[in-house]
Parts: structure tokens; sequence; C-alpha cells
């Protein structure tokens, strides 16, 4: 019963814990930052949270003389490169000098990718010819790509380039229009070299389901199921490749080693919107947001930054219209790309993000303690950022100082980090006790072994028996009889023997408790749920409701199925059957207090045990009450949790029509008022 | 606890050169990490963003307009005014330069419509609303312009036939230059249009794109400059209502929904405006007028639109607002339709342009003249030059509400032990000018007492418990408590009686960014002033008469209870009355940013705005509310921790001669969290003592020589350089991170110098 209704409520509990994710204050104290932008980073316990500014908003470029729908941007020494599609040329602007330098007039049409190599080779990808042109500083046209025509190439695949990317031998990767099959990769004379990277098929339970059982024509007829394509991809110095992918949710933005696949495994926090991604000096990922929205992540794709945004109601330096590309330099410098304006948006970081920047770099070279000082450093800007506890318990961890990183790791909300020191604190703890717990064991043996010489050997132990004079009492311990005899005691509670709505109450807020207990006090490498982010409202709704629900529609079920049982010895059954659940639940909560996260096993068998345990008592207590038989009982669970969904169904309908009604009654009585005012 | 100091010491022994470092400044540290390669550009970046002011072109000398066709009406010493019928367009000659001002230059510019040049050569122009809602903007044109000349006045009638209204205005030459006033009572609507607006000499002063070296001069923030550049694509100009919004009528929330997976909030708020005052340069040091509307600026809108906008005119105007559009909402799901404002607000406009030649002309001139009009008004009054260290503001909050499991409940964040603690440690180091005050100090925590609740007893206890820190604080510093009366959370007022209502009828509110608390509610004007009143007294009765004033300084909003209505000006002149009464029983108070009509009753000007909003065409920000109350009223800036930490930041502060302050927590921000204050960052005490000194220090050393002193001139020399000449000293801050010499010193990468005299 308890397994089921888990999975009814994972969902629901995921929507509503997501709803209480955002948790950022408002500032009533008038700020005056520099910047024109809210800067936000992800606070402790996960929501978002106003920071000091990262970068501020520098000077604006390009504003006496705006391009005409700019496309994508690159930076290559001083010198800015921008691909203006609806100019039809690339301009190179210079950032010592201002001046500007133009390219591929007449050649290009509408180029909307650009890359500029350390030979200072441009490469343009334009999306009007479906070709990529390249060209030399100077600006000589050195040669020209059209489409692949091989074989592997695909018949029907299209050729429409419109970013890309090249590495030191000459290799393309394209994202060309329109292609399903991954990024292009195009060998240095231009020959195809295969497709790179792929999006894997999103597919929802419906289909699921209906890829499980149509037949291949139907399934022929149903689907057209494409995958989503690459929009814009970015390289490292390293020549890893970057993509974003609109749309894509949890992993718009794709790392891919050399083979293709994605190596950030985890859920980033992201966009479904992104245009454009580049990559930091020392391997930060920056991408920014059709609406103006930039995202700095660091070189494993944690969240550091959001700022930035769109020129809705006023226009102000670093809000932009629409965005259309970022580029960052060595200074860690951004440019982003007003398409609507024309404009270069420009941000230069702070003190704060360039102490991120060093300090995490410091921790990738191994730095720790330099590392370490300057994160302390950050928390005396941003004394409740999450990824300032998280690099600070992973430096921590490295200098072997596992107390201190366990506590990082809980304020940065981070299981398995946490799980990691704790595993290495309990080593450090069972290593010391260990030799006292094998003396005092052996003393113990010894001492028991001297004792029976000594005695000599006893009377056979006599079986404990329950001398309870009161009924309530009784009727509480008679639970330990539903352990051991299960079906004998349900036969006696459905007599009316045992049991009685008190016992049945106090064993339903014993269930509750361990409920509570198991819900909100598991150990933190299992649980980042405490009493003060969840509301107890909540946490009694999702135990009451189910539990009564269940109880109310498996009697009513009953009852139209030649049932024998009353509801009464219904309900003081099926309180029966939550007795291993009350005692054994509570254990397993302990138990996550010691066991490390890769112990986890251990958690999902035992309490895998107490619902199969409490499932199967919960079928014989229906049994035996009912006197059903085997089959009997199963329809009638099934019967029952389609009661369920229906009376749910039925009450949120209610709900609805009741919120209608009202918002229609109030906006009657508001126009009223304002005609008889006006 | 031990470790916790090793870990500070060793982050604040860190701290200073990281800042350095990363700051740009070119110490040796720099070559360590590599990272001098690019400091030069990421500088450039930065000072060529408008947060700073750049050095002034050199400019040809710019021809005025032309007096053709114009016929003299009006002359005094320094000025003539001309008039032409034909147009109804003026002139002014300024007779100390020879200098032509006008409108525009010919009746029907090829660059203009027939109907913006008849608008463009007003004296007059307004907004009409017809029966259906539709704006219309008129001129005064040749027709319906009837003119009497007495003295040095004009006296003017205008009629609009098609519109059927009629209103009186009147003209005036002054010793500083224009006077043009509107008595209400002249305005006839006598058919079915509505006037909407009043706009006086809505082109005076322009010019064409780039053709003239300039800028427009606007009171954004502590002051912006839109240079005169070629006509640019812009959604729209610069608009926006003098004293900031009026949140009982004006559309409460900006669009600011991205669709986005993160929290949608993204931009900063926007600088407001609090001084009733505009300008324009023609020719940096050669001409300028400034615009002071002396009344009718609670409903006045300031102007100003680069070339681009409908017009390759860069223009800037006054707009007094008559009638406005509001929202109605007739769903409770917001929907709503945009209705007329029914009664027309009673303004009695009066703006006078003063013209500035030479030396005075440019945004320091202005500031100078604009600081001469307040002085004569008896609004500013001049400090005496003081030695001695310049004042520390720190101000600390006391407890707030914190969300539990169930309920809330008040967190203590900062003890007075805490505090004591600390003014020891600065005593000790020799800093005793402290300006102490506390932030949430009522029972019940900074978002949890009932606002219109008199608070006798602190969240230490009664009210004797700040006793002894106000002792320590002692004869050279000042204990003071923030009052925040116009601002509250919805627990925190009975939303029937209390909250403040919009034209609408419904209670005003704007929306946080905090989801535990999404509504910030406005307490009924008269209401929040009635609490002030009584807080203040029966504080004083037990001996506390230090105040700081928040919210009361720059909010601003009429009281549109149906039967029973406070409009704006009412408001305003409640507001100032209130703070007036209290001035005079207890002195000039502290407060947070006030508006003009409050400067006469502040003794220190909390959170002075550094920066402008920093839209678009705004090329500039300028310290133009600086230069006006420097040696007036001493001014404090934002909080340093919050987020002017770093060295840039604490120059500009030495630039704008603004003092320190900080905003300090006993508990770490971490323990902030799930509070109403959890939005503060970076405050708690033990991380920030040391870095305090530091500050401090580097700003006295400077500061303390121009205590109570005026500016005389603002010069940037380039780029990043600048040159602060006060009464009897100088002030060199370079923003660049390399050295810069001038007036034969040298000014080292990322400092500021001080030098005796004027240079």
């Amino acid at each position: 019963m308890f397994t089921a209704k888990r999975l009814f409520i994972m969902p629901i509990c995921a929507i509503l814990l997501a709803c209480l994710a955002v948790n950022t204050a408002a500032a009533r104290i008038p700020q005056t930052g520099n910047s024109t932008s809210i800067t936000y980073t992800l606070s402790s316990d996960g929501s978002w949270l106003r920071t000091q500014d990262a970068y501020l908003p520098g000077e604006i470029l390009f504003q006496d003389d705006p391009l005409w729908q700019p496309e994508d941007v690159y930076v290559y020494g001083n010198c800015l490169y921008i691909a203006a599609a609806g100019n039809g040329y690339v301009v190179a602007y210079d950032l010592d000098t201002r001046k500007t330098r133009i390219y591929g007039e007449g050649t290009l049409n509408t180029p909307t990718g650009i890359y500029v190599t350390g030979r200072q080779e441009l490469y343009v990808a334009d999306s009007g010819f479906s070709k990529v042109f390249v060209f030399d500083a100077e600006g000589k046209l050195l040669s020209e790509y059209d489409r692949p025509d091989e074989m592997t190439f695909g018949a029907q695949a299209q050729f429409k380039p419109k970013k890309l990317v090249v590495d030191e031998s000459g290799v393309m990767s394209i994202v060309s229009e329109g292609s399903y099959d991954g990024v292009i990769q195009l060998g240095a004379e231009g020959e195809f070299l295969g497709y790179f990277g792929y999006n894997s098929v999103p597919m929802t339970l419906l289909e699921l389901l209906q890829d499980r059982f149509f037949t291949e024509e139907q399934k022929k007829q149903l689907f057209n199921r494409i995958p989503l394509t690459f929009y814009n991809l970015a390289s490292d110095p390293d020549g890893i490749i970057y993509t974003i992918t609109q749309s894509a949710v949890g992993n718009a933005i794709k790392k891919h080693n050399i083979s293709g696949v994605n190596i950030i495994k985890h859920q980033m926090i992201d966009e479904k919107n992104f245009t454009d991604i580049a990559v930091g000096p020392t391997g930060q990922i920056y991408a920014v947001t059709q609406t103006g929205l930039i995202f700095e992540y660091d070189n494993d794709g944690n969240l550091l930054f959001s700022f930035g945004g769109q020129a809705i109601s006023s226009e102000r330096s670093g809000l932009l219209t629409i965005a259309s590309g970022i580029a960052v330099d060595d200074e860690y410098n951004l440019y982003v790309l007003d398409k609507e304006r024309g404009l270069v948006h420009t941000y230069v970081p702070t003190a704060f993000a360039n102490l991120a920047h060093e300090a995490i770099n410091e921790y990738r070279q191994g730095s720790y303690t330099s590392s370490r000082d300057k994160l302390n450093m950050l928390l005396m800007l941003a004394g409740n950022a999450r990824f300032i506890y998280y690099y600070l318990g992973k430096n921590e961890l490295q200098l072997r100082n596992h107390q201190a990183a366990a506590v990082f790791f809980r304020q940065a909300g981070d299981r398995s980090g946490y799980s990691e020191a704790f595993w290495e604190i309990r080593n450090d703890v069972i290593n010391a006790v260990l030799p006292w717990m094998f003396a005092v064991f052996l003393a113990t043996v010894l001492f028991n072994l001297v004792r029976r010489l000594w005695k000599g050997k006893q009377a056979a132990h006599q079986g404990t028996r329950f001398l309870v004079k009161s009924r309530i009492l009784s009727d509480l311990m008679f639970g330990f009889n539903v352990l051991r005899h299960p079906i004998d005691s349900f036969y006696e509670v459905k007599t009316g023997a045992r049991g009685s709505i008190w016992s049945a109450v106090i064993l339903y807020l014993l269930a509750f408790g361990a409920f509570a207990f198991d819900y909100l006090g598991r150990g933190f490498a299992y649980s980042l749920r405490t009493t003060e982010n969840t509301s107890p409202l909540y946490v009694i709704l999702l135990f009451f409701l189910p539990v009564a629900l269940f109880i109310i529609c498996s009697y009513m079920v009953s009852e139209l199925h030649d049932g024998k049982g009353w509801f009464m010895t219904v309900f003081i059954g099926m309180s029966y059957a939550l007795v291993p659940w009350i005692c054994f639940l509570p254990a397993v909560t302990v138990m996550t207090h010691v066991l490390a996260l890769n112990e986890s096993f251990l958690i999902t068998f035992s309490s895998l045990l107490v619902y199969a345990w409490t499932t199967v008592l919960v079928i014989l207590a229906i049994r035996e009450i009912h006197e059903y038989e085997l089959h009997q009982v199963l329809g009638n669970i099934m019967l029952t949790f389609f009661m369920m969904v229906v009376v749910i169904f039925a009450f949120s309908i209610i709900g609805m029509f009741w919120d209608k009604a009202i918002e229609i009654a109030s906006s009657i009585t508001r126009e009223v008022k304002y005609r008889v005012g006006h | 606890m031990s470790g916790i100091r090793a870990i500070k010491l060793s982050v604040i022994a860190g701290l200073i050169p990281a800042l350095l470092l990363i700051s740009g400044c070119s110490y040796s540290l720099q070559q360590d990490t590599g990272l001098s390669a690019g400091m030069l550009v990421s500088g450039s970046l930065e000072l060529s963003s408008s947060r700073h002011t750049k050095p002034e072109p050199a400019s040809e000398e710019i021809p005025g307009l032309s007096l053709d066709g114009f016929e003299k009406k009006l002359e005094n010493e320094r000025f003539e005014l001309y008039f032409r019928g034909e147009t109804g367009a003026i002139r002014l000659k300024d007779k100390r330069s020879g200098y032509v001002w006008g409108s525009i230059a010919e009746d029907k510019p090829f660059n203009l419509n027939r109907t913006w040049s008849a608008i463009a050569n007003s004296v007059i122009a307004i907004d009409v609303y017809d029966v259906n809602g539709a704006l219309k903007t008129l001129g005064a044109g040749k027709d319906g312009l009837i003119l009497s000349v007495h003295g040095n006045r004009i006296e003017a009638k205008v009629h609009w036939p098609e519109q059927q209204i009629e209103l009186k205005f009147e003209m005036e030459l002054t010793a500083e230059g224009l006077r043009l006033r509107l008595d209400d009572e002249s305005i006839r609507e006598i058919g079915e249009f509505s006037l909407g607006a009043v706009y006086f000499l809505p082109f005076f002063g322009s010019t064409i794109g780039d053709e003239k070296q300039g800028y427009i001069f606007v009171p954004d923030g502590c002051g912006a400059l839109i240079r005169f550049t070629k006509p640019r694509g812009y959604l729209q100009g610069f608009s926006k209502r003098v004293y900031g919004n009026d949140f009982g009528i004006d559309s409460l929330s900006a669009i600011e929904d991205l669709g986005a997976n993160r929290v949608n909030a993204f931009a900063m708020d926007e600088e407001t405006v609090s001084l009733p005052v505009f300008g324009v340069v023609h020719g940096t040091k050669q001409n300028a007028f400034l615009a002071v509307i002396e009344q009718g600026e609670s409903y006045a809108e300031i102007q100003a639109n680069p070339a681009g906008i409908t017009t390759d005119y860069n223009r800037v105007t006054a707009r007094f607002v008559y009638r406005q559009k509001y929202e109605q909402p007739v769903s409770k799901a917001g929907a709503g339709v945009q209705v007329l404002q029914k009664n027309r607000n009673e303004v009695n406009p009066v703006i006078s342009y003063c013209f500035l030649t030479g030396e005075n002309a440019d945004y320091v001139g202005m500031a100078k003249a604009y600081r001469r009009y307040l002085v004569d008004k008896g609004i500013l009054e001049k400090q005496q030059p003081k030695d001695g260290d310049i004042a520390l503001r720190l101000d600390f909050l006391a407890a707030d509400i914190k969300k539990e499991f169930i309920g809330t409940s008040v967190l203590k964040i900062t003890g007075i032990d805490e505090i004591e603690q600390l003014v020891r440690k600065l005593h000790d180091m020799g800093i005793t000018n402290l300006e102490v005050s506390l932030s949430g100090w009522q029972d019940g925590g900074l978002n949890g007492h009932r606002k219109t609740r008199i608070s006798t007893d602190t969240v230490y206890g009664g009210i004797s418990s700040l006793g002894d820190l106000k002792q320590l604080v002692g004869p050279d510093g000042k204990l003071s408590l923030y009052l925040s009366p116009f601002t509250a959370l919805k627990e925190q007022l009975d939303l029937r009686s209390e909250a403040a209502i919009t034209v609408s009828q419904n209670v005003v509110k704007i929306k946080t960014d905090d989801e535990s608390y999404p509504y910030l509610y406005f307490v009924k004007t008269s209401k929040a002033l009635d609490t002030l009143e009584n807080q203040v007294s029966a504080m004083a009765a037990a001996g506390y008469a230090n105040w700081v004033l928040d919210d009361v300084g720059y909010l601003l909003y009429g009281e549109y209870l149906q039967n029973k209505t406070i409009s704006r000006e009412e408001a305003r002149l409640l507001v100032q009355q209130a703070v007036a009464d209290l001035a005079c029983r207890y002195g000039r108070l502290e407060i947070v940013r006030p508006n003009q009509y409050l400067l006469e009753y502040t003794d220190a000007y909390l959170s002075a705005p550094i920066v402008s909003s920093q839209l678009l065409f705004e090329t500039d920000t300028v310290p133009f509310l600086q230069i006006v109350l420097s040696g007036y009223i001493t001014m404090y800036a934002p909080y340093t921790n919050l987020s002017l930490y770093s060295r840039a930041d604490i120059l500009r502060q030495i630039d704008y001669n603004m003092l320190p302050s900080f905003l300090l927590t006993g508990k770490t921000n971490y323990e902030l969290k799930r509070t109403a204050s959890a939005h503060i960052q970076s405050s708690w005490i033990e991380h920030w003592d040391e870095y305090i000194v530091e500050v401090y220090e580097m700003m006295n050393e400077i500061m303390s020589k121009i205590r109570g002193q005026a500016f005389v001139d603002r010069i940037v020399l380039e780029t990043g350089l600048v040159k602060n000449i006060y009464e009897s000293g100088t002030v060199y801050i370079n923003y660049n991170s390399t050295d810069k010499q001038a007036d034969g010193l040298s000014i080292p990468a990322m400092s500021a110098i001080y030098a005796e005299g004027r240079k």
C-alpha cells in the first residue's frame, strides 16, 4: 500500500518543493548598486539568492554606427569579430585602437557564425549561401566549402551552416540549420568526417507506452519523432566542444567528450531559450538567453551567477532587446550582441567575480589552501552562496579536514560531498573505537564464561508474557501479536475481541510519527528536508490524506463486494497493519544517520522490507476482515485505488468551479462598483 | 571561536591586496598572477561606461539663433526677450555673451512636420484627451495667442478653439533669466475635451543631432548627462516624475516576466528624480541654462528626448500633469481598463530658467546656481569648514522575523554587547566620531512590529537598555534609531483601515521578490505621519531624540479613498509639515534620500545615490546632487559592504564627497537565512570590522581635510582622472590602473590625493 502511495505522492512532492524553492528576499533597504540588473546565485538551500554584482555593464559599442542584425561574436586577442548578418559582412573591432575593419563585403550574403583560429584565419558560416568561407587576416578569401557530397552525409541532409568552431588541425564543427543528426564535422579540405554528438529524443509516458504496445506500422503512422537540433556551439582551448539545445531542460548545455558524449551528468540550472554559449579563459561556461539573461557556470556546469535581462520597459546599459551572441575575452570581459539594436553591450567582472574565478581555478590546480583563503574572502562578500560552501568543502576534503568538509557540504546542500566526508569521519571513528569494542566484547564473553562455570547451568529461559491490566495497553501490545501471527490476530480483530477505536487512533498517530520522523529526520546524506524548509500542514496531509482515503474507499468498495467487515473493524484492522511500519521505519531512519550514500542499498533494502511487510499485512487484514479470497482482495485494492483517483479528481473539479464562481461574483461586484462610481 | 578568528584574520590579511589587485591596481602583486596583461582593456571598458564622467571635448564657439523676424518685447540689464507673431516663438538674448537662445531655428524646418513645428515653436503646449480618451499634443501658434506687456512681464492668453480650452500664463524677465507661471484658476475646459498636461517651452535649447557640442542634464539619481549625438534608435526617452512615482495612481509594476525558469525579476530599480531641475549646455563653458521647477513639481515630469526619438532634435522640458490615465481592474485576475482621471489635479506651475555663460556654463555651474537658489530660499545653510576626523556611520540590524516550522519567530540579529564591543574596539583605534544607528530595534524586529503602534520597548527590553550604548558612543558620536513609517508587510498593519488606497480603490502594494512576503504595502500618509509624531514624542519623553527617517524621505503618494482624497501635493505638504515640526522641536534629522522639500530639515543625507539609471542614452554620471549639497548637508554613501566594497567604489565615494557607512549584523549571513532580511549577504561584524577601519582610514586621510567645504569646481582632466576643487583644497582622484600626472603632481594608480589650495 505504501509503496504505491509513495509513487503517487512523489510527483506531487516534487511540484510542491519546486514551488517552495524560490526564496529570494526583497530589497527593502534602498540599495544603490552599480549594476542595472540583479545578480543571482544559488543559496545554500538551493533557492535563488541576490548576491553582489558579479559583472557591471561597461561601455556600449557601436552606438554611433549600429550593426544590422548581428548574429555572432568572437573575441580573438584584442579584436572583436562580429558576423553582421544584415550587413552581409564581418566586422572586426579593435578594442585598443577602436578602429573597425570589414571582411567579406560583397563575398558574403548572410554571415551567421564566425570563428578565428590561432593562425588568424577567419572562418565564416554563411547561411545565405549555405557555405563556409575562410579569409586570412588581410581579408583575402582563402577557400570556401560547400555541401559535402559524400554518401555518408545523407541524401536528404541539408547543409545550411549557422555556427561553427575550428580546431587546431583545421577540422570544422558546424551547426547546420535543420540537421538532426548532430554537429557536422568537415576536415581541413572540406571532406565530411561524420556527425558529432546527438540529442536523444525525450519521450513522454504516453509515448513510452505507445512505443511498447504499438506495431511497427502504427508507429510509422503515428510518430515523426525527431531529436532537437543543436542551436549553437563553442569550443575551449583544449578543443572540447560545448553545445546548446533550445527547449531542452536540465541539459540545454552539453560539454562533449571526444566521442561526443555529454560529460555533464547532473541536471543543470538552465533555460530553454539560450542563443549562444562561450567558454571563459579557465573553462567557465557562459550562456545567454534570447531575453538577455546571462548565466555563468563553473567547469562542471554548476551555476555561479545569473544576471542581465531584457530591455522591456526601459533601455539601460546591460539590458538587451534580443540577445544573439556572447563572447568572453582573457580578462573575463563579456561582449553580448543585441540583435535588434545592433549594439554590443559589454560586462566588466567585479572583484567578487574575479575572486570566485581565482578560487575555483586554484582548487582545480591543486592549491587548496590558497583557494580556501580566497573562498573565505568570498564568504565575507556573500555569506550564503552555495558555490562558496561547495568549493570550501571540496578544498577541505582534499586537505583531509573531514569534519570541516562535512560542515561545508552540509551548508552547500551537497549530499554526495557530505556523504564522502562523512564516510571518512566514520572510518576514523571506527578505527579509533574498534579495538575498544573488541576488548569489551572479549571481556563480556570471558566474564560470562567464568560466571557460568561458577554457577553451573541455569534453568531454561522462561517466555515472557504480557501481563497488562489496562484494555487499551493490552490492545496496543496486541500489535506485537500481529507481527508474529497476523492471520490469527486479524481474526481476533474481526471478532471484536481485540482492538478499539482508541488503540487504533493511537496506532495511526504513532504511524504518523514514524512517517514524519522518516520524512523530516533522515540523515543529511539521504534527505535535504528539515523542519525548517517544510510546512507542517504539508507533512500532515501527505500522511493522513492518502491513509484516510484508502480506508474509506476500501470500506466502500467492500460494501459493494459483499465484504463482511464493519467500518470499525476495517479501521482497527488497518491500524494493526501499520505495526511493522511503526516498529521498524524509525530504525531505518536512524540508520540513515550512520550510513554513507554508497551504502544506500542497505537503506533501500530495509525500507523495502518495511513497505512489503506492511503491504502484506494490509492484504491479510482485508482478507480476514471481509473473509475474502486472495483474488477478491486484489480486486478490492485495485478498485480502491481507482476510487481514490476518482475522489481526488472530483474534489479538484469542485474546487476549481468554486474558485471560478467566486471570481465571477467578485468581478461583477467590481464592475458594478466601478459603473456606479463613474 | 579561535578557529573563526583565525579564518577571519587570514581573510582580512588577504582581502586588502586582493581588492587592490582585482580592482586593477598596479602593485607588485599584479605580476604574480599574470592578470596584469589585460588590465588596461578591462579598465577602459569600465571607465568609458556611463557610470563615469567623460572629459569635455574641445569645442569651437557655438553661434546662437538669429533674431530675424523677432520683435523685442522685454528687456532688463542682462536679458532681452523677443517674440515672433507668426509662430508664437520666443528668443532670449543673453547680453553678457550675446548668445541667443530659442527653440528651433526656422518656422518650419525640413526635418519636422507642420504639427511638430508648431509644437516646437510654442511657448506653451498642451496634451488634450478627447471623449474617447485619445491623446493629442497641441502647440500654441499665432492664432488664439494674445499677449499683453506689463512692465517686465508678459501676460498671455491662449485659446484652442477646436478643443474649447483656454488658459492664461505669464512670462517674466528676472535677474537670472526667465520665469514662466500658469494659474490653475485660469484654465477653462468648456467643451468635452479634457486637459491632460501642460508643457512650457517644449523645444527650448534644442539641438539637431550632434551639430552642436553639449548635453542635456537630468537629475536622474545623482545626476546624468545626455550628450548630443547623431540620431539613434531608442524605444523611449527620459521621462520621470519628480519625487518618484505616485503609487496611488501610477502603474505599480513594470512587466518583468521573461518566462524564465529562474526568478524573473531582473532589473535593479531605476534611480528617481529628487530635485526638480534640468538643464542644457550649448558648448561646455560657453552657454547653458538651468531650469528649476519652483512650483507644481509634485505633478511635474521631466522629459528629455535625445535625437532619434520621434525627431532628430535633442530636447528637454517639464510636463505638468493635470490628468493621467490609470488602470481600473475589472477582474480578480488583474485584467483592467485604462481610465482617465476624472477630476483635474490642481497645479500651479512655476518654472524659471537661469542662464549661465562662460565658466559657469556646465553641470557644475548649474549645480552652483541651484545651490544659490536653495540658499536664497533658506533651504540650505552653509556648514563651517571643520577640522578633525570624518564621521563613520555604522548601522546595525537589531532583529527581524524568521520563518519557523510553525509560524514565525523574532530573531535577535545583533546584540547590544556586540555593538558595544565593536565601538570599544574602534575607540581604541582612535575612531571616535561614530554615527551608530539601529534598525529593527522595535519589539518584533524590522518586519515584525506593528507599524502604527508606538514602540517604547526595544527588542532588547525597555528603552533604558540602550542607555549604556548611548553613553558609550559618547560625546563625539551619536546613537540614533531608524523609523520607516510608510512601508509595511501585510502582518504589520490593518489593510482595511490603515493601508493606502489607489485611485481605483485598491490597496497600494508592490511586489517584492520574496515568496514568503510577496507584497509591500503602504500606510496612509496621514496615519503614518501621526504614528511618526507620536513615536518620536513618546521616545523624546524617555530622552531619545535622534532619528533616522527612512521611507519618509523618498516616498510620496496621494490618498485616493472615495470622498476623502488627499492629493499628492497635499500629501507633500503634510510630510513637509510633519518633518518640519520634528526638526523644529528636536533639531534637524538624518533622512534617507530626502526629496527637495525635506532638505531644509536634513542634518545628514543617507544612502545618497551614486549612479544614474544608466539609460542607453545617458552618457555620463555626474555628482550634481553632491555638488549642490557638499558643505551644506553631510552626505553618506550607500552601505560600502553591500555593494560598494571595491577600491574603485571607495574612490568614487571620495570623488563624490560622501562619508562611509556600513550595515552590520552580529549573526552570520548564513544564519540570516529564512529571515525577512535574508537578502543581506555581507554584513557579519566579525568579517568586516577590520576592513571598516581600512576604508575609514583611507577616506579620512583625504576627506578630513575638506570637511564642511563646498565644491568650487569639478574637472575631468582625462578619462578616469578627476580634479575636485574645494574652498581651500583640491582632491585628485585617479581611477586608472596607471599613475597619472596633473598640475605637477603625481597621482598613483587607483588612488586619491589631497593638495592644499585651489589648483
